[in-house]
C-alpha cells in the first residue's frame, strides 16, 4: 500500500466547505433573482422573442344608395411583402422575386425603400399580384425566406355598369407622411389607403376600419412556425357602412341623360335637403384608381380638356342666366317696386345711356306683364325692373338666399360662387367705372355673378318649400331635418312665384313647356336659363321643382355650351322628374 | 480487498445522484430533440444513451482498479494523454478548432481526459514521501504539469477546458499543506494581470499586496522581488492582452457589458437568461420551452442545457439540482478530509474541484455570472467524451473514498 499519509486539520476542510457553499449560494441567489423576482420581465421578453405581430387589414365600410343597392364594396388583391432581417441574400432574392412577379427589379427596390419601416417589420414591395405570380412565389417559397404574401382589400364597384357617381364617391390614395403624422400611426401605417376625394374623404373616419393583429409564432431565424395558440389575435374591425341619400335609378338616369355632354345635375328632396342625385359629366372610372394610381391613366385624365376629374355639380361655377330672374322678381315684389300686372313693351332691345341691351328674342315680345315676362323669359322687362333696384338691395337678397356662400354640404370641397356687391364692383371697375348698366346684367343673371349647380338646386328647394333653407346632405348619417334658415317672404310673393314657375312648364308659351308631366299628375315648376359665356354656345339651365302626392323634389340642370335652357335642359328635367315619380 | 466489500463500503449514493442528474439531462435533451426523430440512431438523444455503455464501463474500471495501480501508472497516463493533446493538430480542424480526434462517427476530446489525468499526476507528485512541502522549489514541477497542457488546450482553442486543467493546482497545493505564501506567489500575478486594466484597482491591489507581503514576514529580498515583479507584470499585461485571440478577447469584453453586442456572444447569454427567467417557479413544462424550441437558445444540448432545465422545469427543479451537486461535492471533500492516504485524499479533492469548477462555470455562464466559456455541465450536458470522463472521475472518486483498513 501507499505509505504517504496526510494529516488534515479541519481548517482546510472548513475553508473548502465555505467556498463551495458560497459558490452554490451565489448561483442559488442568481436563479432566485431571475426566476422569482424578475420572472415577469423575462416572461415578456420571451414572448416578444417568439411573437411576430402581423397586421390584418380591415375592410372599408361599404357605400349604399338610399334604396340599399351597393355602389362601393371591397375585394381582395394580393400583395407581396418582405422582412429585411430575414432575407438571406437580399440582392438575389429581390432578383428572383422580380422574375416571378414579372416586374422590374427597380420597382421592388423602390417600394422597399419607400415603405420600409424597420428591419423586423414586413415591407410591402408589390401590389396587385396575379395568380400566376402568386403560384410562382408559393412554388419557390424555399428560395425566398423572408418573403411572404398577404391579402389587401381594395375598393370595388359592383354596379359600375349602371352607375358611376365618381365625383361624389371619390377615391382612395396612399397616405402621405404628413397625413400619417397627423392622423396617428396607431391607426394608419405606410402604404395604407385613405379617402382622398368625395365621400371617401369626408366620411373617412366612419368608413375606415381598425386594423387587427395576428400573432405568428416565429423561431430564432424569424421563420413562422404557425399561429400563436395562447395569444388571441386582435380581430380587425371593418369600417362602418354608409347609406347615401342618392336614389339609384335617378342617378343612373341622370348619368345617362348627360352622357357625352359636359354638365351637371343636382336633385334634392325639397322637404329635407337630401341629395337624390349628383351628376357631373364627363366623369371617370373609379376602378382606375382603386389599386393605386397608374401614372398613365392619371395623365390621360388630367390632360383631358373636358376635365373629367372636375366635379361640376359642386365646384363648377357658372353664370345662372335667366334662371336668376326669379331673384329679381322676389326683390321687386317684396319691396313693392312693381305691380305684377304692370305691362312693359319689349321691342327686342333696350337702350340704356349710350348702350343698347338686347332681349333674346330679337323681334321683341311686345307688351307683357311680369308673369308673361318670366314665362317667356323676356329680358327687357327685367331691364326695366333693374332701374328700380340698387346693387346693395340686389346683393343683399342674393346673400339672403345663400348665394355666394357655402352650402355646407357633407363634401370635402365645394365652391361658393360669386355675388357682386358695391365693394366688389368698386374694386374691380373703379368707383366710377360701373353704373346702372351692370345691374341690368345682374338682373338677368349675367355679369359678375357665378353660382354652382348645387346652389341653384338648393335655391329651387327654398322656393318649393316657401322659404325653408335646409343644409343639403349626400349621406344619411344623422337623421335630422335641420332647417338652417327660414327665409320670410310675403305669401303673395310665394304664390306668384309658384304660379309663374308652374306656367313656365305648363303654359304653351312657357320656355320649358311640357304637357306630358301634368298628365302624370306631376306638378312641375321651373325656370329656364340660357347663360351667355365666353366659351361659345350658351350654357343651358333648368332650375325648378316638382311634386306629386307628398313628394317634392327640387333640381338644377346645366349643360355647358349646348344651347338654350328650354331646348336642352328642360327636356332633361322632364325625363328626370318622370323617372323619379315613377315610383310614387 | 474483496470487490464485494469495496462495493459495500463505497458511497453508492454518489452514483444515485449522478443517475438522477443524468435522467434530468436526458429529459431535457429529449425535450429539445423533438424537432427530429428522437429515437432514431442519429439523434442526439439516442447517441447519448449509447454513450452510457462506455461510460459505465469506465466507471466500473476506475472503481475496480487498485489505487496502487492508479498511483503507479499516473505519470505514464499523463504522458500519453499529453501526446494525445497534439494529435488533433495533425488533422484538419473540426469546426475551426483542434479539439477532437475523430474516428469516423465518434469524436473524442483528449482535453476532457487531460482534466482528471492531471489531477492524478499532481496527486502522485504531491504524495511523494520525499517531497519537502516547505521548499519553494517543490511547487515548480506541478506548475509545469498544469501550465503546459493549459497553453496547449488554450491554443486549440478551448479556454474553458484549459482553465479546468489548471484549476485544481492551487486547491491541491492548499490541501496538501504547501506554505500559503507560495500559493500567494502564484495567485498574485493573476490578480496583477486582471487589475492592470484599471489604474485605480491596480493601485489598490498593489497596496493590499504590499500589506500581505509584510504580514507574511518573509525574506525582504524575496518580498521586494515579488512586489516589483508583480508591478512589472501588471504593466506588461496590455501587451499580453493584445496577443489573445480576438474571440477570446471578445468573450471577456462582452462579459463586461452584455448589451454592447446583443447578437454576438452576449446574444447567447441574453437568450439564456430570458429562457431561465421566463421559466419562473414551476417552469413552462416539458416540451413547452418557447425559447429553446424556437431555437433562440444556441448550444442548448451542451453548454446551455441548464437553461433548458430552468425554462421548462423552473426554479424548484433548479434548486434541487443545485442541492444535489452541492451534496456530491461537499461529501467528496468530507470523504477526502477523512482519508489518511495522501494520494487518495488528493485525487478525491481534485475531482471535487473539477466538478465544482464545471458546475460553477457552466451554470454561472447561463445566468451571466461568468463569461461564456463553453464548458459542459457534468452528467447533464450532451457530449460523449465528457460523459465518459465524468463517470471515470466518479469511479475514481468512489474508489478513493473506500480506504483500506
Amino acid at each position: 500500500m501507499l505509505k504517504t499519509k496526510i494529516y488534515q486539520n479541519s481548517f482546510k476542510r472548513d475553508v473548502s466547505f465555505l467556498i463551495v457553499i458560497i459558490l452554490f449560494f451565489i448561483l442559488f441567489l442568481k436563479f432566485f433573482q431571475l426566476q422569482i423576482l424578475k420572472y415577469e420581465k423575462y416572461q415578456i421578453l420571451a414572448d416578444a422573442n417568439r411573437i411576430r405581430a402581423v397586421a390584418s387589414p380591415a375592410p372599408r365600410g361599404n357605400i349604399f344608395t338610399r334604396d340599399g343597392r351597393i355602389i362601393a364594396a371591397n375585394k381582395s388583391i394580393y400583395t407581396v411583402s418582405l422582412i429585411k432581417d430575414e432575407l438571406i441574400d437580399e440582392d438575389l432574392e429581390i432578383q428572383k422575386l422580380a422574375e416571378y412577379l414579372n416586374k422590374d427589379k427597380k420597382i421592388i427596390i423602390n417600394n422597399l425603400n419607400k415603405y420600409y419601416q424597420g428591419r423586423y417589420l414586413p415591407t410591402l414591395v408589390a401590389k396587385n399580384i396575379s395568380i400566376e405570380g402568386l403560384s410562382l412565389i408559393e412554388e419557390h417559397r424555399y428560395e425566398l425566406p423572408g418573403v411572404f404574401y398577404s391579402n389587401f382589400p381594395i375598393r370595388y364597384y359592383p354596379n359600375k355598369e349602371t352607375i358611376n357617381l365618381s365625383h361624389t364617391l371619390g377615391y382612395l390614395r396612399e397616405i402621405n407622411p404628413s397625413e400619417l403624422k397627423e392622423l396617428g400611426e396607431d391607426i394608419y401605417s405606410k402604404g395604407d389607403y385613405i379617402g382622398f376625394q368625395g365621400i371617401e374623404k369626408y366620411y373617412e373616419k366612419i368608413l375606415n376600419g381598425k386594423k387587427g393583429i395576428n400573432y405568428h409564432q416565429v423561431d430564432a431565424l424569424g421563420r413562422e412556425v404557425g399561429l400563436m395558440i395562447d395569444k388571441n389575435p386582435v380581430p380587425s374591425i371593418p369600417g362602418k357602412d354608409i347609406y347615401l341619400n342618392i336614389d339609384y335609378d335617378l342617378q343612373s338616369k341622370g348619368e345617362n341623360l348627360l352622357d357625352g355632354q359636359k354638365g351637371a345635375i343636382v336633385v334634392v328632396d325639397s322637404k329635407n335637403g337630401e341629395i337624390l342625385s349628383l351628376v357631373s359629366k364627363p366623369d371617370f372610372l373609379l376602378e382606375d384608381f382603386s389599386a393605386g394610381m397608374d401614372f398613365e391613366i392619371w395623365d390621360s385624365y388630367s390632360k383631358d380638356s373636358s376635365r373629367p376629374l372636375f366635379n361640376r355639380a359642386l365646384q363648377g361655377i357658372y353664370p345662372p342666366g335667366s334662371s336668376f330672374k326669379l331673384l329679381t322678381v322676389i326683390i321687386a315684389l317684396e319691396n313693392n317696386l312693381i305691380n305684377p300686372k304692370k305691362n312693359f313693351f319689349c321691342s327686342g332691345k333696350y337702350e340704356f345711356g349710350d348702350r343698347e341691351f338686347g332681349c333674346w328674342m330679337e323681334t321683341g315680345h311686345g307688351k307683357l306683364n311680369l308673369s308673361s315676362a318670366i314665362i317667356q323669359s323676356c329680358n327687357v322687362y327685367f331691364y326695366e325692373i333693374a332701374q328700380m333696384i340698387s346693387i346693395d338691395l340686389w346683393s343683399n337678397y342674393a346673400n339672403k338666399f345663400n348665394f355666394g356662400k357655402f352650402t355646407n354640404i357633407d363634401f370635402p370641397s365645394e365652391s361658393k360662387g360669386l355675388i357682386a356687391n358695391r365693394n366688389y364692383m368698386n374694386k374691380k371697375y373703379g368707383r366710377w367705372g360701373w353704373a346702372g348698366g351692370s345691374l341690368l346684367h345682374l338682373s338677368i343673371g349675367q355679369g359678375d355673378l357665378l353660382v354652382t349647380p348645387l346652389q341653384m338646386a338648393v335655391f329651387a328647394s327654398v322656393l318649393a318649400s316657401k322659404g325653408n333653407y335646409i343644409q343639403p346632405r349626400i349621406a344619411n348619417i344623422e337623421n335630422k331635418e335641420d332647417i338652417l334658415n327660414k327665409i320670410k317672404l310675403k305669401e303673395s310673393t310665394w304664390d306668384f312665384l309658384h304660379k309663374t314657375m308652374f306656367d313656365v312648364v305648363n303654359d304653351n308659351q312657357g320656355t320649358a313647356y311640357d304637357p306630358s308631366l301634368i298628365k302624370l299628375n306631376i306638378e312641375s315648376y321651373g325656370k329656364t336659363g340660357t347663360a351667355e359665356n365666353a366659351h361659345g354656345e350658351p350654357h343651358a339651365w333648368f332650375v325648378g321643382f316638382a311634386k306629386k302626392n307628398d313628394k317634392n323634389i327640387s333640381l338644377s340642370i346645366i349643360v355647358e355650351n349646348s344651347g338654350t335652357g328650354g331646348s336642352i335642359a328642360a327636356p332633361i328635367s322632364s325625363k328626370l322628374i318622370k323617372e323619379y315619380f315613377k315610383k310614387f | 480487498m474483496h470487490f464485494q466489500e469495496k462495493i459495500n463500503r463505497a458511497p453508492k449514493y454518489w452514483l444515485i445522484i449522478s443517475f438522477i442528474l443524468n435522467i434530468v439531462g436526458l429529459i431535457a435533451l429529449y425535450s429539445i430533440s423533438q424537432d427530429q426523430v428522437v429515437l432514431s440512431f442519429s439523434s442526439r438523444f439516442t447517441k447519448f444513451i449509447f454513450w452510457f455503455i462506455p461510460a459505465i464501463g469506465v466507471f466500473v474500471l476506475f472503481f475496480y482498479l487498485p489505487i496502487k495501480i492508479i498511483h503507479d501508472y499516473s505519470y505514464i497516463a499523463l504522458f500519453i494523454t499529453f501526446i494525445f493533446l497534439f494529435i488533433p493538430y495533425f488533422f484538419d480542424p473540426i469546426a475551426g478548432t483542434h479539439r477532437w480526434i475523430s474516428f469516423g462517427y465518434l469524436r473524442f476530446q483528449p482535453a476532457e481526459i487531460m482534466k482528471w489525468i492531471t489531477v492524478l499526476g499532481l496527486s502522485r507528485y504531491l504524495s511523494d514521501q520525499k517531497l519537502k512541502l516547505k521548499n519553494f522549489s517543490t511547487i515548480i514541477p506541478p506548475v509545469l504539469f498544469t501550465l503546459i497542457p493549459f497553453f496547449i488546450i488554450a491554443k486549440q482553442p478551448d479556454l474553458g477546458s484549459a482553465i479546468i486543467v489548471f484549476a485544481p493546482l492551487i486547491p491541491l497545493l492548499f490541501w496538501v499543506g504547501v506554505d500559503t505564501f507560495y500559493i500567494l506567489c502564484f495567485l498574485a500575478p493573476i490578480f496583477s494581470i486582471l487589475m492592470a486594466f484599471h489604474i485605480f484597482s491596480f493601485t489598490i491591489w498593489v497596496g493590499i499586496f504590499a500589506i500581505i507581503l509584510y504580514l507574511y514576514k518573509k525574506n525582504i529580498l524575496i518580498s521586494l522581488t515579488l512586489f516589483f515583479g508583480n508591478i512589472f507584470l501588471g504593466l506588461l499585461s496590455p501587451v499580453i492582452w493584445n496577443s489573445l485571440n480576438s474571440y477570446q478577447q471578445g468573450r471577456i469584453l462582452v462579459f463586461l457589458d452584455v448589451t454592447k453586442d446583443p447578437l454576438g456572444a452576449a446574444y447567447q447569454v441574453i437568450q439564456s437568461q430570458t429562457a431561465i427567467g421566463s421559466g419562473g417557479f414551476w417552469g413552462k413544462g416539458f416540451g413547452n420551452g418557447s425559447q429553446t424550441h424556437l431555437k433562440f437558445l444556441p448550444e442548448q444540448e451542451t453548454d446551455f442545457i441548464f437553461s433548458v432545465v430552468g425554462e421548462e422545469f423552473g426554479f424548484l427543479v433548479v434548486s434541487i439540482i443545485l442541492i444535489l451537486f452541492a451534496i456530491l461535492i461537499l461529501d467528496m471533500i468530507q470523504k477526502a478530509f477523512k482519508l489518511s492516504e495522501r494520494f487518495s485524499s488528493l485525487v478525491l479533492f481534485g475531482i471535487a474541484v473539477i466538478f465544482m469548477c464545471h458546475v460553477f462555470v457552466n451554470i454561472g455562464m447561463t445566468v451571466n455570472l461568468l463569461p461564456v466559456k463553453g464548458l459542459p455541465l457534468p452528467f447533464l450536458s450532451y457530449g460523449g467524451t465528457f460523459l465518459v470522463s465524468c463517470y471515470a472521475m466518479l469511479g475514481l472518486a468512489m474508489n478513493m473514498a473506500v480506504e483500506e483498513k
